[in-house]
């Protein structure tokens, strides 16, 4: 059982959790000035690193929010979790 | 856990959602518990809490909310159906075999609550006092619930 710490709730079962895909991507400033290929490259295209990743996830069956989190890719290791509003530590 | 059948218990139960700085009563910690007047006010999130109160009271509780929030961005709903209520006598370690959390006395004392999952089903849970454990479920689970851990009593 893989344990992820909550920023609110603290560690629970990964069961209570939902990925949500690479954290920190902002929305375009002005969309419409974006090209077809930019708009595709935002909407569709991610980063695939091998190693720490920033990205979000969300407490589906605990506080239902949305948080960020550093994982390693390629041990599955949580290195940190923050509020959407914190810097990783 | 005691042999008693779990008997639903008729409460009035009112989400809130707002900044945690305007509830007009003290704001539970992160998992916790506090009382307002002689409700329960269980901690669901950093914006959002459910009061707990005696039936046939949730019109009055929500007109003190609404009241207290006036002018505020703020909500606050009736959610009395939303689930079943039952206390568990003794049943930590029944719970135990299908949550978890971590609900060792030394962890999981009186006055805290928890949204977890037991089995499938989503549970808040709230512990009233060494041995009662209240379950909040949703009422297509509550059989589902009801059974298994009457399940694991037995064998
Ligand atoms: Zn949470």
């Amino acid at each position: 059982m893989l344990l992820i710490r909550c920023p609110w709730c603290g560690p629970r079962d990964e069961i209570e959790f939902r990925y949500g895909g690479q954290a920190h991507i902002a929305y375009p400033a002005d969309p419409d000035a974006l090209s077809d290929a930019d708009w595709a490259d935002f909407l569709f295209m991610r980063d695939n690193p091998r190693g720490p990743f920033r990205e979000r996830w969300y407490h589906v069956h605990g506080c239902r929010r949305w948080f960020n989190a550093v994982r390693d890719t390629s041990t599955h290791r949580f290195v940190a979790t923050y509020r959407i509003d914190e810097e990783p530590v | 856990m005691t042999a008693e059948p779990l008997v639903p218990i008729d409460l009035a139960q009112i989400d809130v959602r707002v900044a945690p700085d305007l509830l007009p009563f003290a704001a539970p910690l992160e998992n916790g518990v506090t009382g307002w007047n002689d409700r329960d006010v269980l901690w669901l999130g950093p914006d959002e809490w459910l009061v707990v109160s005696e039936p046939q009271t949730a019109s009055t509780v929500a007109r003190e909310l609404h009241d207290a929030l006036a002018g505020h961005h703020h909500s606050v709903l009736d959610v009395s159906a939303n689930r079943i209520v039952f206390d568990l006598i003794d049943g930590l370690e029944v719970l135990s075999s299908g949550c978890g959390l971590d609900l060792h006395p030394t962890r999981w004392r009186p006055g805290m609550c928890a949204q977890t999952l037991f089995r499938k089903a989503q549970v808040i849970l709230h512990q009233r006092d060494e041995r009662t454990t209240r379950v909040f479920v949703r009422p297509s689970f509550e059989r589902d619930v009801i059974d298994r851990l009457a399940a694991t009593r037995v064998s």
